[in-house]
C-alpha cells in the first residue's frame, strides 16, 4: 500500500500534468492550426495526467517481493516518451529512418525499465546497464543526425529545438540515477522519496517540455508534426 | 566514436558540466546518507539485542516457576507465545533441541545454524537468537527489515530527495535560462560569421532587452553602418575612376606642353584644369614656374650680354689699375719717409708736454694751499661777526638799564615834590602854632599869676614850633640839594645813553663791514677752489695729452712698419693684376659662348 506522502506527490503531479495539458489544448483552440503538433503535446501530458490520477487512486500498483511497484508509471513512460522524441524529430526532420531508430531505442529503454522490478538482483543490474547503453545511443542520435536535420535551418526552430533537446537529455539522464537509488535497487530512497523526485522530474521533463514546445509552435509558422522536409 | 559534436559547443558542455555537478552532489549525498544509516543501524541493533535478551530471560523465569522439567509442554508454549511482549511486527520462534516447537509465524522461522551473523538479514527480515537457560533450546526473533532500519529510511531518503530535487531544478535552470543564453549567443556568432564573410543582409532581430538584446542591436547597427559605408565607398570608387580618367587626359595635355617647354619654347603655358584641385595646383605652379624661368632666362640673356661687355671694360680697367699700382708704390715710399719725420717731431712734442704737465701739477698744489688760507680767513671773519653781534646785544642791555635808571630818578623827583609839599604844610602849621603860642603868652601875661604856668607852656609850644619850622626849612634845603643832584644824574645818564647809542651804531657799522669782508672772502674762496680744480684738471689733461702723444708716436712707428708691408703688398697686387688681366680675357671668351647658348631660348622681348 502506498503511503499518504506518496499519494500527495502523485496528486501534485496530476495537477501539474493537467495544467500542462490544458495549455496546448487552449492554444489549439485559439489558433485552430497545427493540430497534429498540438495533439502530440496534449498526448504527452494527457497520458501522464491519467497515469498520475491512477497512481493517486492506487490503481495499477502491484506488490512484487514485498515492494510496491507503480506499473502505471512505466506504462506512462512507455507511451509518452516516444511522443517527446518524435517532437524533437518533427522540429529537425532528419528523415523517417532516423526517427524509427530513435523511437525503437526509446521503447527499448522504457521496456527494460518495466522489466526491472520483476527480476532478481544480478539480472536487474544487467538490464539497467543495457538500458543505459540504449539511452546513450539515443543521446548520440539526438546530438548527431537529429541536431543537424534540415528543419533546423530555420533559425527560430533551431533555437526551440536546442532548448527542448537540452532539457530532454539532461533531465532524462537523471532518471537512471533515481532508479539506482530506488527501493527496488540500493534502497537509499524510500517509496515517498521516489514518488517526490520522480513526480518533480516528470512535471519538469514533460510539463515544461510541452509548455516550451507549445509556445514555440504558437510563434513559428513553419512547425508541423512530420519527420521529412517538404 | 565521433566526439566532434562536443568540440567548441558550449551548450553541450553546459549539459555535461551539469551532469558532472549532479554526480558530485549525489556522491556527497550518498556519503552523508551512509553515515546516517550506520548510526541508525547501530541504534536498531542495540534495541533488538535488548528485546531478544529480555524475552529469553522472561521465558526462562516462566519455566523455572512452573516446571522443573527441561522440556516445554504445549500449554506452556501457547502461553509464552501469547504473553511475551516482543514488540509490534516482530515474530518469535521457539526451538527445543533443534526442532521448531512453536512460532508466531512459521513462514518467517529460521534455524540457528542458518543465522550466520548476529543480525542476519534474509529477505525482508532481520534475525537474532538467544539461548534458553532452563531448557535445551533457543529462541529466534525475526524483525521486518524496514522496521530494523526505520528512521534511517525516512531521514536519508528525505535528504536524498531534497538533493535530487535541487539537482533537477539546477538542470531545469541550466537547460532553459542557461541554454537560452548559449543558444542566442550561438545564433549571434553564426550571424556575425555570415556578416564577416560578406553577407550584409543578415537580420539581427530579437525581443530580448538584456545584454544579449543589446548585443543584437549593436551588431545590427554595425551591419547597417557597414552596409552604408560600403555603398558610400562604391560610389566614391566610381567617382574616383571618372576623376582618374579626367586626370589622365589633363596629365597628357600637360606632358605635351611641358615637352615643348623642355625643347626651349619658354613662351608656352598649360591650360589650368579646374576640375581637379591637385591638377589645378600643378598647372598653376608649372605656369608660374615657367613665368619665372622665362623671366630668369630673359634676364640671364641680357645679363650675359652685360657681363660680356663688362668683362671687356674690366680688362681695360685692370690694366689701368696695374699702372696705378706702380704709381702707388712710389707714393708709399714717400709716405714712409713722411712717417719717419712725423715720429721724430712727435718725440719732441712729448717732451714739451711733459714739462707743461709738471708745471700744471705745481700750480694745482699752490691753488690748494690758497684755498685752505681763504677758508681759514672766512672762518675767522665769521667768528668776529658773531662776537660783534654779542657786543651789540650787551650794549643794548646797558642802554635798557640806563633808561630804567632815568625813570627811577624821575619817580624819585616826583616823590621829592610831594615831600616838599608836606614840608610846606608843616612849616605853615608851625607858623600858625607860633602865632597861637604868642597869643597864648599874651593872654597868660594878662592873667597874671594864674596864667604863669600857662605862659610857660605857651613858651614851650612856641619853641617847639620854631624848632619844627627850622627843621622843615632844613628839609627843604636838603630836598633842594637832592633835586639838584638828581637832575645832574639824569643829565649824566642821558649823556651815557646817547654815548651808548653812538657805540651801538659804531658796532653795527663794523658788523656790516665784517659781513662784507666775509662775503668777499667766500667769493674769493670759491674762485680759488675753482682755480684749483681747473688747475688739477689741466694737470690730468696734460698727462693724458702726454700719453696720447706717446701712443701717436707708437702708431707712427707702427705706420712706418706697415708702410713697408703695404709696399710689399702693392708689389704683389701688381703681379695679381697681371694675372687678373689674363683671366678676364678668358672669361670674356666664355661669356661670349654663354651668350650663344642662351640665345637658343625663346622668350618674350
Amino acid at each position: 500500500m502506498i503511503g499518504l506522502n506518496a499519494k500527495l506527490w502523485f496528486f501534485i503531479g496530476f495537477l501539474g500534468m493537467t495544467a500542462a495539458t490544458i495549455y496546448p489544448a487552449y492554444k489549439y483552440y485559439q489558433t485552430r492550426e497545427k493540430l497534429n503538433f498540438y495533439l502530440s503535446q496534449i498526448a504527452i501530458t494527457g497520458i501522464a495526467m491519467v497515469a498520475y490520477l491512477f497512481m493517486y487512486l492506487n490503481i495499477g500498483i502491484i506488490n512484487i517481493n514485498g515492494t510496491e511497484v507503480a506499473l502505471t508509471r512505466y506504462m506512462d513512460w512507455l507511451l509518452t516518451t516516444p511522443f517527446m522524441v518524435a517532437t524533437l524529430a518533427a522540429l529537425s526532420k532528419p528523415g523517417n529512418e532516423t526517427v524509427v531508430k530513435l523511437i525503437v531505442l526509446d521503447l527499448l529503454v522504457m521496456s527494460v525499465g518495466i522489466l526491472g522490478p520483476f527480476v532478481d538482483f544480478p539480472m536487474y543490474w544487467v538490464l539497467f546497464g543495457f538500458g543505459c547503453i540504449c539511452f546513450a545511443a539515443m543521446a548520440y542520435l539526438i546530438m548527431g543526425p537529429i541536431s543537424s536535420g534540415p528543419g533546423l535551418e530555420n533559425e527560430a526552430i533551431n533555437m526551440l529545438f536546442v532548448k527542448l533537446r537540452n532539457l530532454t537529455l539532461v533531465l532524462w539522464a537523471l532518471y537512471p540515477l533515481v532508479v539506482v537509488l530506488a527501493p527496488q535497487a540500493l534502497g537509499l530512497l524510500n517509496v515517498e522519496g521516489q514518488a517526490l523526485v520522480v513526480s518533480y522530474l516528470d512535471i519538469i521533463s514533460k510539463g515544461v517540455f510541452v509548455v516550451i514546445a507549445t509556445k514555440g509552435a504558437e510563434k513559428i509558422d513553419e512547425i508541423s508534426f512530420s519527420f521529412t522536409q517538404k | 566514436m565521433n566526439l566532434d559534436f562536443v568540440r567548441g559547443r558550449y551548450d553541450v558542455r553546459l549539459g555535461l558540466a551539469l551532469t558532472v555537478a549532479l554526480l558530485i552532489t549525489t556522491g556527497v549525498g550518498l556519503v552523508v546518507n551512509t553515515e546516517a544509516s550506520n548510526t541508525l543501524q547501530e541504534d536498531s541493533k542495540e534495541k533488538l539485542n535488548a528485546i531478544t535478551d529480555s524475552t529469553s530471560k522472561a521465558i526462562d523465569s516462566k519455566i523455572a516457576t512452573t516446571n522443573s522439567d527441561t522440556s516445554l509442554s504445549e500449554s506452556e508454549l501457547e502461553y509464552i507465545l501469547q504473553n511475551v511482549d516482543i514488540g509490534e511486527g516482530k515474530d518469535i520462534h521457539i526451538y527445543v533441541g533443534n526442532e521448531l516447537a512453536a512460532s508466531t509465524n512459521n513462514s518467517k522461522s529460521l534455524e540457528r545454524e542458518k543465522i550466520e551473523e548476529e543480525f542476519y538479514r534474509s529477505g525482508n527480515s532481520v534475525f537474532t537468537s538467544s539461548d534458553l537457560d532452563n531448557v535445551n533450546g533457543y529462541i529466534v526473533i525475526s524483525t521486518p527489515a524496514d522496521q530494523f532500519s526505520q528512521g534511517m529510511d525516512e531521514v536519508s531518503s528525505g535528504i536524498l530527495s531534497i538533493i535530487l530535487v535541487s539537482v533537477i531544478s539546477l538542470a531545469l535552470v541550466g537547460t532553459t535560462i542557461g541554454s537560452n543564453t548559449v543558444i542566442h549567443l550561438k545564433r549571434l556568432s553564426e550571424k556575425a560569421e555570415k556578416m564577416g564573410s560578406g553577407n550584409l543582409e543578415v537580420a539581427f532581430t530579437t525581443d530580448r532587452s538584456d545584454e544579449i538584446g543589446k548585443l543584437y542591436r549593436s551588431l545590427d547597427n554595425t551591419r547597417s553602418s557597414l552596409k552604408e559605408n560600403i555603398e558610400k565607398a562604391e560610389r566614391k570608387e566610381v567617382e574616383a575612376k571618372e576623376k582618374g580618367e579626367q586626370l589622365e587626359k589633363t596629365a597628357q595635355k600637360y606632358q605635351n606642353i611641358m615637352k615643348e617647354c623642355a625643347e626651349g619654347n619658354l613662351k608656352k603655358r598649360v591650360p589650368v584644369d579646374k576640375e581637379s584641385k591637385a591638377m589645378k595646383a600643378i598647372g598653376e605652379t608649372f605656369n608660374s614656374m615657367m613665368d619665372e624661368l622665362e623671366g630668369t632666362v630673359g634676364q640671364m640673356k641680357s645679363f650675359t650680354e652685360e657681363v660680356s661687355d663688362s668683362l671687356l671694360e674690366f680688362r681695360d680697367k685692370a690694366d689701368t689699375v696695374m699702372n696705378k699700382s706702380e704709381n702707388m708704390d712710389q707714393s708709399v715710399t714717400e709716405i714712409e719717409k713722411g712717417a719717419e719725420k712725423q715720429y721724430s717731431y712727435l718725440e719732441e712734442v712729448s717732451g714739451e708736454v711733459e714739462n707743461l704737465s709738471t708745471k700744471a701739477q705745481e700750480m694745482a698744489a699752490s691753488a690748494e694751499k690758497a684755498a685752505e688760507s681763504s677758508e681759514e680767513a672766512r672762518e675767522k671773519g665769521q667768528k668776529g661777526q658773531k662776537m660783534a653781534e654779542n657786543a651789540v646785544q650787551e650794549v643794548k642791555d646797558i642802554q635798557d638799564t640806563t633808561e630804567e635808571t632815568v625813570d627811577e630818578i624821575e619817580r624819585l623827583s616826583n616823590n621829592m615834590d610831594k615831600i616838599d609839599e608836606i614840608v610846606e604844610v608843616i612849616t605853615e602849621v608851625a607858623e600858625q602854632t607860633d602865632m597861637i603860642a604868642v597869643n597864648a603868652s599874651v593872654e597868660a601875661a594878662r592873667a597874671g599869676e594864674s596864667g604863669g604856668s600857662f605862659a610857660v607852656v605857651a613858651e614851650e609850644i612856641k619853641r617847639l614850633a620854631e624848632e619844627t619850622k627850622e627843621s622843615a626849612s632844613q628839609i627843604e634845603q636838603q630836598i633842594g640839594t637832592i633835586r639838584k643832584q638828581t637832575d645832574k644824574t639824569v643829565e649824566r645818564v642821558n649823556d651815557t645813553n646817547s654815548g651808548v647809542e653812538n657805540g651801538v651804531e659804531t658796532i653795527e657799522e663794523s658788523i656790516g663791514e665784517l659781513e662784507e669782508v666775509i662775503s668777499k672772502v667766500e667769493s674769493m674762496d670759491s674762485t680759488i677752489q675753482e682755480v684749483g680744480k681747473i688747475t688739477s684738471e689741466q694737470a690730468s689733461s696734460s698727462k693724458s695729452v702726454m700719453e696720447k702723444v706717446d701712443k701717436v708716436a707708437d702708431i707712427s712707428q707702427e705706420t712706418n712698419e706697415k708702410t713697408d708691408e703695404v709696399n710689399r703688398a702693392a708689389e704683389e697686387q701688381k703681379e695679381s693684376m697681371k694675372e687678373v688681366s689674363l683671366q678676364t680675357e678668358e672669361m670674356a671668351q666664355r661669356a661670349k659662348k654663354l651668350k650663344q647658348i642662351v640665345g637658343k631660348f625663346e622668350v618674350k622681348e
